[in-house]
């Protein structure tokens, strides 16, 4: 339960990050979720939600106005007719790749650079 | 594994997820902005939703506006001060028109490596090198010391721009510019100039004397002459009168007259072939196509001729047509204006239009203001010329051409005395073209759209330079006139239809023909004026204008049209505009019938052709079998008449004749020596090669669409595409089947038209005015919008939209208003 409450909190924090600023400071935010974070577990996982979820919510927001955009992205990129989903998909893909190895990097290097292992950080 | 091994595992995933999503690949933009859900392509759909109720605070703003946008978005300022007017019309122009805007400024100025690679750099180094700058500073320069009002509507215009764009987040770029990943950037005075003189260029800058040089060399100077003749035959000319003035006036202007053209001799030839490629490859079109060339058609009557009893007036200007629009109609309401039409983004006011007083329109005056000077350099640095006796270092201008994903290009634009130098290899000519002369169209356009009688547009046509235009006119008074308005050069020696010896100033322009002495005319007996392309004057008029006009088809057919019919009413200008009668297939397929018809049991083709043209109309109708047959053998033809000519020369793809001549032919030589295939030994003359065609004709249609004629249909084979300016096919539209051709007053030259009338405007001057209006696309340039196309099928089916001109805001139908944004000073 304490993870999914987490798990939201966090994607309501990249929402905001993505609204505010360019996509690349997620990247600067994974890596420091993944730091405080920091855990035995793989973190790329619970990071993969955190990052569609957030690119996913806002897209929905933007789509509510119509449709349109995407009939036209569809042409531009020549994809073929019945496989328009494959654009909803790939910005929640990006986000959870870019959050996912954000956080992993954060995970890494804190227990890299950490004076204590992570197993005594645990048993602590 | 330990855990820095994971770390840098992860971190070099990280880096190249970054790199991919962060950084262009190939032609692709950064995917991670693109697909930003917040403020990727996805926005634009939301940035083309209209609000209903919207207030901005802008500093360049004086006194609070209003623009109400009607239900096909069109704007309707309303603003206290002049100066408001204009900064709204440039804020409105930036925030519907950007791409466009900025892709022409980067075509304009060589710049579009920058946005498109290397694909570009033949039409960067072109416009580099006829350099618009340079004369569009110091016109900058002039409108500043001399014409107040008319550069501070330019800079208000200009900040208006700037006022858009500096607010603007990448959020908020055009699709495009999202494709591009390209910023847009800030817009200047000198912008404005340069775009207006491009278009100047597009209308009135020709290669012409190169292709006649080289004609006169394969066929030698009298064929060439026989195809491209002083006089040409059956011209209607624009001006009815004599030139619109008394000869005596001429006299006393100009009393040495016109001096006859030159000997010439083109040993050896100036141009070479590559040369004639590159141009034509390099040199990029907007407006003006190959395809039409520079048509457009305009026409107004009097009182005695219209059923109202007052003029109407009708323009439609034959442009390529792409998306977005060429055009943005526009509605400006200033205390000292109310003013109505078609803007271009980049260009304060309107530019074809009506206010409460008047209403004018536009078709480009074809005459000759492009010469080319051969120039003998010092050595191969080209650094200096041999001008009257003495060596001058041309004047030198360096820049970078920017290549995206490539190295930068320097290049040096060279000015000499007579004008830049277009240079491609070894072939080096000054070019002397009218629109290098600091021209004031800016004042000009003012002074049109503030006209209140005859007096103040004859004043307006004083400035109306480049490109020359057939301004047509008619006012609440019940006067109609024409004004050729334009700056015609008068050359010291010759006529510059072929490249000109540049080593002195002996084939200089020394002045240009005297505005009073322009052709033009008021009120005319014939109580109508028209004018399609084609020459302006009958051919004693005195001074040398050019040799080469449109087709008189049109000319002819609204002539016809005009001067057989009264009481004409709107609806009756309206249908004229959308007339597919085809005067050429009225003038050619009487003669190839008989011809079909005498031999129509030789051959089954001649039969089927005869069939077909035996009781058409000439109208060239969509859905008719005979217009797609004439329009192929018609081409056929002309070509089976002179191809061999060009062949036995050595070149088979030389300028051909003027259709009138083709025509000439056709109706009064039929044993003329150009009938004659020379390579063969038989002597053939006109039936022959009209049978000929005829035959051939019949095997293309066959091969290509079947045996059955009904598939033959001339939709089938004649269709319109609007494509987006990037030629993206998804932003554009899909051809479709339309009526007309190259000649018809309705225009669509070409298999696939890419142009034609861009804006149908017709305006009864009977008060209050009543104006309608069409054109083949929408105001809106975001393609997710819906008035990203809002005009094109009203434009296809030939129905109009009533244009609201209320100079009280209260009296626009509630119904009719889709948005209402407010501009206030910012505090």
């Amino acid at each position: 339960m304490k993870k999914i409450i987490l798990l939201w909190i966090l994607v309501f924090i990249q929402w905001a990050m993505l609204t505010l600023f360019p996509w690349p400071y997620l990247f600067v935010t994974a890596i420091l979720l993944g730091v405080f974070l920091f855990q035995k577990e793989r973190l790329f996982a619970f990071g993969f939600w955190v990052g569609l979820f957030s690119w996913f919510f806002p897209l929905l927001v933007t789509l509510s106005r119509g449709e349109g955009v995407t009939s036209i992205a569809v042409g531009i990129f020549e994809i073929p007719r019945g496989l328009s989903w494959i654009l909803y998909l790939i910005p929640p893909l990006f986000g959870a790749i870019v959050t996912g190895v954000g956080m992993e990097i954060g995970k890494y290097l804190r227990m890299s650079f950490s004076v204590s292992k992570p197993e005594e950080r645990s048993s602590s | 594994m330990s855990n820095r091994i994971k770390f840098f595992f992860w971190l070099i995933i990280g880096v190249l997820v970054f790199v991919m999503l962060y950084f262009p690949l190939g032609p692709l933009p950064p995917l991670g902005n693109f697909f930003n859900p917040v403020s990727g392509f996805w926005k634009t759909q939301r940035n083309a939703v209209m609000p209903a109720k919207k207030t901005l605070h802008l500093s360049g703003v004086q006194k609070e506006l209003t623009i109400r946008f009607d239900e096909r978005a069109v704007p309707h300022i309303y603003a206290q001060t002049e100066q408001d007017a204009y900064f709204a019309q440039g804020y409105l122009h930036a925030k519907e028109r950007l791409f466009r805007l900025i892709f022409q400024d980067l075509l304009v100025s060589g710049r579009l490596s920058e946005v498109v690679g290397r694909q570009a750099i033949p039409t960067d180094r072109f416009m580099r090198q006829l350099d618009l700058k340079t004369p569009s500073e110091k016109a900058l320069a002039l409108l500043k010391s001399d014409h107040p009002k008319s550069y501070a509507a330019l800079q208000a215009y200009v900040a208006g721009v700037n006022a858009y764009i500096d607010h603007l987040k990448p959020a908020d770029w055009p699709l495009e510019f999202k494709l591009l990943n390209y910023r847009p950037y800030r817009w200047t005075a000198v912008k404005s100039l340069m775009f207006l003189r491009y278009m100047g260029w597009d209308l009135s800058g020709s290669d012409e004397d190169l292709k006649y040089e080289e004609l006169v060399k394969f066929l030698g100077a009298k064929k060439a002459r026989e195809l491209h003749p002083d006089r040409l035959p059956y011209v209607v000319p624009i001006i009815p009168e004599k030139y619109g003035m008394p000869m005596d006036i001429y006299r006393k202007l100009f009393p040495h007259g016109v001096k006859k053209t030159i000997g010439f001799s083109p040993t050896p030839l100036t141009a070479s072939e590559s040369f004639l490629d590159w141009w034509a490859k390099s040199n990029p079109h907007l407006f003006g196509t190959p395809q039409t060339g520079r048509g457009s058609n305009n026409w107004v009557i009097d009182g005695a001729k219209s059923a109202t009893g007052h003029p109407i007036l009708s323009n439609d200007p034959h442009l390529g047509i792409w998306l977005p629009s060429v055009w943005y109609e526009i509605h400006m309401v200033t205390p000292t204006m109310n003013v109505y039409g078609v803007s271009l983004q980049g260009v304060p006011g309107v530019i074809i239009g009506f206010n409460d007083h008047i209403a004018w329109g536009l078709t480009n005056e074809q005459s000759d203001v492009t010469d080319f000077f051969r120039l003998k350099f010092k050595d191969k640095t080209h650094d200096a010329y041999w001008y009257n006796g003495a060596w001058k270092p041309v004047e030198k201008i360096p820049s970078v051409i920017k290549v995206k994903r490539g190295k930068d290009v320097p290049v040096v634009t060279r000015w000499t005395v007579h004008g830049p130098i277009v240079e491609k290899d070894s072939v080096a000519l000054a070019l002397k073209w009218i629109g290098h002369q600091p021209t004031l169209e800016v004042e000009s356009l003012y002074r049109l759209n503030h006209a209140q009688n005859y007096q103040d547009f004859v004043g307006a046509m004083n400035y109306f330079h480049v490109p020359a235009q057939n301004v047509v006119y008619a006012d609440v008074d019940g006067n109609i006139a024409m004004w050729c308005g334009g700056l015609y050069p008068i050359r010291n020696n010759g006529d510059g239809r072929v490249p000109v010896d540049g080593s002195s100033d002996k084939f200089e322009w020394s002045r240009t023909i005297p505005f009073e002495a322009i052709p033009h005319t008021e009120n005319p007996k014939q109580h109508f004026i028209s004018s399609a392309n084609q020459r302006p004057v009958s051919y004693d008029y005195p001074y040398y204008m050019g040799f080469h006009w449109d087709p008189g088809y049109r000319s002819r057919r609204i002539h016809q049209l005009l001067s057989t019919h009264d009481s004409i009413t709107v609806a009756d200008m309206q249908a004229f505009q959308n007339d597919v009668g085809s005067f050429a297939a009225a003038r050619f397929v009487p003669v190839f019938l008989n011809v079909l018809e005498k031999h129509a049991r030789q051959d089954s083709a001649y039969n089927l052709l005869a069939h077909y043209f035996k009781d058409w109309d000439f109208r060239m109708d969509s859905t008719k079998i005979a217009p797609a047959l004439w329009n192929f053998m018609k081409s056929r033809y002309k070509d089976l008449i002179f191809r061999d000519e060009f062949k036995r020369a050595g070149k088979t793809n030389l300028w051909g004749p003027e259709w009138e001549v083709v025509e000439q032919l056709t109706l009064e030589k039929p044993n003329s020596p150009w009938f004659d295939d020379v390579l063969t030994a038989a002597r053939e003359k006109r039936d022959d090669i009209i049978l000929l065609a005829a035959r051939e004709t019949y095997r293309h249609f066959r091969k290509k669409y079947g045996s059955d004629p009904n598939n033959w249909v001339y939709g089938k084979y004649h269709q319109f595409e609007i494509r987006h300016m990037l030629r993206i096919p998804a932003l554009g539209l899909k051809p479709f089947a339309i009526d007309g051709s190259g000649f018809t007053l309705r225009p669509a030259g070409g298999q696939v038209s890419h142009s034609g009338a861009s804006w149908r405007m017709v305006v009864d001057l009977n008060r209050p005015i009543k104006a309608y209006g069409v054109y083949p696309g929408g105001q809106s340039g975001n393609p997710t919008s819906r008035y990203y196309t809002t005009g094109v099928h009203n434009w296809r089916y030939a129905a109009y939209f009533k244009l609201h001109h209320e100079a009280d805001p209260q009296k626009l139908s509630a119904k009719t208003i889709i948005s209402t944004i407010t501009f206030e000073p910012q505090k």
